[in-house]
């Protein structure tokens, strides 16, 4: 066998194609590097560079930066040289298409009969059977042998015992799902024998899917957007600019019992420019809205310091009066029962840490959820905090004997990502093909057999194919199938 | 050792594959028919707690074991040793295993140091039925390129030219297994890690593609994989090459894999 894998040694060495399997495979190599390189770099060069230019600076100097920054070793993948990378590989990519198509396709179609008969040697494995007397066959039903070696000729087989000897050869290739062809030369015929055929196409859909991906990946970042708006229950987010707006009615996050985040909702109404409702949904991860080309999706959420819808707090007044449930609302104060005080909520923090700038949230999350309490009423205004984890550990309020922060409801922010990307539906379309493509390509072993048949012998020779293991196998099936069907039919 | 079974069974199908390691060298240093079944009866004594651990784990957490790091080598290591147990059957050579179970060791050793707590609520962004299609098909590819590199490295070992009475496959066997696994591994990785997770990226954070390490680090595979066919296909990365350009994937997979571990970005689930 030549080259194997299904490709001849011509081929192989893309003789003919302006585009040749060794630029295909330096290109690859090229991109492989490219990305390979840019892969590692987002390791020693940090995204958030061009806002800590200051420290880098100092840190690498001058020259260095300078060269960090026109290369954007910090987002390779978004620079010039990338994007240099990236067209070469669908240049590449294209030419090689345009120029292979047709035989990739008509290869599907049709076995390529050889141009001449090829002989059984190293590169081409194969068996040979003698024809006629060579193989001893009876003269008397041989009329052509009979005179061809009464008169000094060559002794060969007739007309009609060769097209019997491809009978018994095309018989056993179809037999084994190859498509068989031949063409008939006089007393000598060539044949090939070829199966799995449909790698050419799939090789082809393979190919034509990733450059449809290419180009859907370039449409969706050049006509594309993509923005994360945040907001709180109520809000209204505009997303397009015919005045449709999206209006936030609420944001959950789901609890399991372990108290592990099931999901996050956001549940939303979609209106249009007369402020009528268009849609309602309820945006979750995994299950965006899709709203006439525009994709909203469940992206972050964040909990806001210094709001709250309600807080709840147990007020302890002095011996006589019996501790009170009281609900705050944010800038409202209340009267505590019993006592000629009001109290009001102040700032909330959801993680309480004192700092050197005073009392600040250090995360978004319920951490150490903290109520500033702000009490008026006869001697002043006094103020202090109160936490939800830790209720002894809070402000000692002189007019009270004690305030616990009981409860309350934060309020979130939820983070949508509107995007928008007419590329998305060529992405999709290469991935099909993609899968189409690689299903033919990989799925069907490919096997090709070119053989003769000249009057004095039959010449079976093993071209090309994927397996050789058992395509030798299965060859050996076939050289003992047809030797006994060619040995029984001389007999006769 | 954790305490629950499913742990228990990953150790007990360890130390199997390790004794079968063992025994496959005595096989493969004496040529003792005899060690070498006792080797393949340990192995698939292990295939089948590997199995038992699997089937475990799924029921402890209530979803398919491919979640987190641990339990993704685990199936890693679970495709190696069936794809050895059906080349077994198929070409009865059993000193491969002297290679095999090496590399299903150090994967197993590797899930060994992972975090391995059972989680049975699996976050927002995993709840979807692409998640086990390209965790999946990912994990059967990948497996199938450390098959590749398993026979790999038995034909650079093997060297020198095919002898008779050597306990080692023939070199064109062991080509043609590394062809077959590269083969069917690449598309696998293509439509599993690639074309599956990018719809599943649009549908969970809104892009096909983010540029995100483990997202760059499976580009960079099957650009690998893509060039070791082409040049396969031209017949330059044959024999020695071709055993060679599979270890080099297998090491480009191993610093995908543990990628996680120190480049973040939105696959870092541990």
């Amino acid at each position: 066998m030549d080259e194997g894998n299904g490709k001849t040694r011509e081929e192989n060495r893309g003789r003919g194609h302006l585009i040749s399997q060794r630029t295909a495979a330096v290109t690859i190599s090229i991109l492989l590097g490219a990305c390979a390189a840019g892969w590692i770099m987002t390791e020693f060069f940090p995204p958030d560079l061009p806002y800590r230019r200051e420290f880098f600076r100092k840190r690498w100097g001058d020259t260095a930066l300078s060269w960090i920054e026109t290369l954007k070793l910090y987002d390779p993948f978004h620079s010039f040289w990338f994007s240099g990378v990236l067209a070469l590989f669908f240049v590449v990519l294209l030419l090689c298409l345009i120029t292979r198509c047709k035989g990739m396709i008509s290869k599907s179609f049709r076995a390529t009969l050889p141009r001449k008969p090829v002989k059984v040697g190293q590169d081409h494995p194969g068996f040979e059977i003698p024809l006629g007397e060579a193989a001893g066959w009876k003269d008397e039903r041989d009329p052509v042998t009979h005179y061809g070696r009464k008169f000094g000729r060559a002794a060969s087989i007739s007309g009609e015992a060769v097209g019997g000897i491809l009978g018994i050869v095309k018989k056993a290739f179809i037999f084994r799902g190859y498509s068989f062809t031949s063409r008939r030369d006089g007393d000598s015929v060539v044949f090939a024998a070829v199966s799995g055929r449909w790698r050419y196409l799939g090789n082809f859909i393979f190919h034509a899917g990733l450059l449809v991906i290419t180009i859907g990946g370039v449409v969706g970042s050049r006509l594309g957007s993509s923005e994360i708006l945040y907001g709180k229950r109520g809000d209204t987010l505009s997303f397009s600019g015919d005045g449709t707006t999206l209006r936030i009615d609420g944001f959950r996050i789901l609890m399991t019992g372990r108290m592990q985040v099931r999901d996050y909702i956001t549940m939303v109404t979609v209106l249009d420019s007369s402020g009528a409702t268009a849609a309602a949904a309820e945006i979750k991860v995994n299950h965006p809205l899709r709203y006439e080309g525009t994709s909203v999706y469940q992206s972050s959420y964040y909990l806001a310091e210094d709001e709250f819808e309600w807080a709840r707090i147990m007020v302890f007044p002095p011996d006589t009066v019996a501790p009170a449930m009281l609900t705050l609302t944010q800038g409202l104060t209340e009267p505590v029962p019993g006592t000629e005080l009001t109290v009001t909520a102040g700032r909330f923090l959801p993680d309480f840490r004192m700092t050197e700038g005073g009392p600040r949230s250090v995360s978004g999350a319920m951490n150490n959820p903290a109520l500033e309490i702000i009490l008026d009423g006869p001697g002043g205004r006094m103020s202090g905090w109160t936490f939800l984890l830790f209720p002894d550990f809070g402000t000692k309020f002189r007019r009270l004997d004690s305030i616990k922060f009981e409860d309350i409801e934060p309020v979130y922010y939820s983070g949508l990502e509107f995007t928008r990307n007419p590329g998305a539906p060529l992405f999709l379309a290469g991935m099909i093909l993609g899968v189409v493509g690689l299903f033919l390509l990989y799925m069907f072993d490919y096997r090709v057999v070119h053989g003769s048949i000249d009057g004095t012998k039959l010449t079976v020779t093993a071209v090309t194919a994927r397996w050789k293991i058992s395509f030798a196998d299965q060859f050996e099936k076939i050289e003992r199938e047809i030797t006994g069907a060619i040995e029984k039919m001389s007999a006769n | 050792m954790s305490g629950t079974a499913d742990i228990t069974l990953f150790w007990a199908a360890f130390w199997l594959y390790l004794g079968s390691f063992v025994l496959f060298a005595v096989h493969a240093a004496s040529g003792s028919r005899r060690v070498g079944i006792a080797a393949s009866v340990l192995f698939a004594g292990g295939l089948v707690f590997n199995t038992a651990g699997l089937a475990a784990r799924w029921w402890i957490s209530t979803h398919p074991p491919f979640a987190t790091m641990y339990e993704y080598a685990v199936v890693m290591a679970w495709v190696i040793a069936l794809s050895f147990i059906i080349f077994l059957v198929r070409y009865r050579k059993m000193s491969i295993g002297v290679i095999v179970a090496p590399v299903l060791i150090i994967v197993m050793v590797i899930a060994s140091m992972l975090p391995k707590e059972v989680s049975k609520q699996l976050m927002p962004a995993l709840q979807s039925y692409w998640f086990y299609i390209h965790v999946t098909i990912a994990a059967v590819s990948e497996g199938a390129f450390l098959v590749a590199a398993g026979a790999g490295a038995i034909y650079l070992i093997r060297g020198g030219e095919d002898r008779g009475g050597c306990v080692l496959p023939s070199k064109d066997v062991l080509e043609e297994l590394i062809s077959r696994a590269i083969r069917f591994g690449y598309p696998l990785f293509l439509i599993g890690a690639l074309f599956a997770g990018a719809i599943w990226a649009r549908n969970a954070w809104g892009r096909f593609w983010s540029w995100d390490p483990k997202e760059t680090g499976a580009l960079v595979i099957a650009l690998y994989y893509t060039l070791v066919l082409h040049q396969n296909a031209r017949g330059r990365w044959r024999g020695r090459k071709l055993a060679a350009a599979s270890i080099i994937g297998l090491v480009i997979i191993l610093f995908s894999f543990l990628g996680n571990l120190f480049l973040g970005g939105l696959h870092a689930y541990i």
